[in-house]
């Protein structure tokens, strides 16, 4: 099925593309107790891990600050949307898969690697209007992600938020007032 | 990689998923498949928008885009609905890749508009069958 889809091999592996390792990226460690200094040093080896690009070049001799501390508002932000949709239980499928999404990124930031969530079809029905304000909470949180990826100095780092908003509007995508509702 | 080779390098998937996708178009049937066949439709306009904003950023660099390639190599199994989705998935995940990588490369002006378009495909994806990720644009 691969081989024929030249133009993205040699796209891709022209790339170099850059991955993450599984456990990265821990940089809330003002809230966890680690200290500034071990979480300039987690980001530093977690979000630049042999990657070249300009990006990262730039991102290496910058102050690393300015990540760590949008880290530590992500993780705020993503302790904020668990907290929320935690209240909706018992919550149809498609608010726990968002549940779930987001203790996954929670962990993630965090340098913890659970199981994946992929989320599961589900039969429930629900109320079409259900959690309407948790529903435009979701959406800001998309836009929170984005502009974070948006300023982020890492190269990685700004893809992991992008990956990350990505993900929260898939799941969005699926909620009662989203397109599953109509 | 610069932000010009990504930008390069997704257009290059860009290319690849017009044609692709004008082919799954001619395949589809109408008449008995009326939602893949509109599905299939708006990925293809979704995807020359992207072409053709791509090919625009490009130029504001001061450098000339990559042509298309005069054919590509087509999947087999075109002749059924599951091999016209599977086809498709297909397609939508590999130019996720290339949005994310091209975020990752990027900055500014170029870098918001890889990360709309990384949304953007994230959600048009599921309509054609690509189960929703963890982390799309990203190998994990």
């Amino acid at each position: 099925m691969n081989q024929y889809l030249n133009g993205y091999d040699a796209a891709v592996s022209a790339s170099n593309e850059p991955r993450l390792p599984r456990r990265t990226v821990v940089t809330r460690g003002a809230s966890l107790g680690v200290g500034l200094g071990a979480g300039l040093a987690l980001l530093a080896s977690g979000c630049s891990v042999g990657h070249d690009n300009p990006v990262d070049q730039r991102s290496r001799s910058a102050k690393p600050s300015a990540d760590v501390a949008t880290i530590d508002t992500a993780a705020g932000l993503l302790e904020e949307s668990i907290a929320r949709l935690s209240a909706l239980a018992p919550a149809p499928a498609p608010v726990a898969a968002s549940l779930r999404l987001h203790q996954v990124h929670l962990s993630r930031l965090q340098g913890v690697n659970p199981a994946s969530t992929q989320p599961t079809p589900s039969t429930t029905t629900y109320p079409r209007h259900l959690g309407p304000a948790a529903h435009m909470s979701e959406r800001k949180l998309v836009h929170q992600l984005s502009g974070f990826a948006q300023r982020a100095e890492s190269g990685d780092l700004a893809r992991l938020f992008a990956a990350m908003a990505a993900a929260t509007s898939q799941r969005l995508d699926a909620w009662p007032t989203g397109r599953g509702a109509r | 990689m610069t932000p010009v080779a990504a930008l390069q390098a997704t257009l290059v998937g860009e290319h690849t998923a017009v044609y692709l996708y004008g082919v799954l178009g001619g395949q589809v049937s109408r008449s008995t498949q009326p939602a893949l066949a509109r599905t299939i439709d708006d990925l293809y306009e979704a995807h020359v928008a992207r072409r053709n904003r791509l090919t625009e950023l490009i130029h504001a660099h001061g450098s000339d885009p990559e042509a298309a390639s005069s054919a590509y190599r087509l999947p087999n199994g075109l002749t059924s609905a599951a091999g016209l989705r599977a086809a498709a998935a297909q397609i939508e995940s590999r130019c996720l890749q290339l949005y994310g990588q091209a975020v990752g490369s990027t900055s500014g002006a170029d870098r918001a508009w890889a990360i709309s378009a990384l949304l953007a495909a994230s959600t048009q994806c599921l309509a054609i069958g690509v189960p929703a990720s963890d982390y799309p644009g990203m190998t994990v």
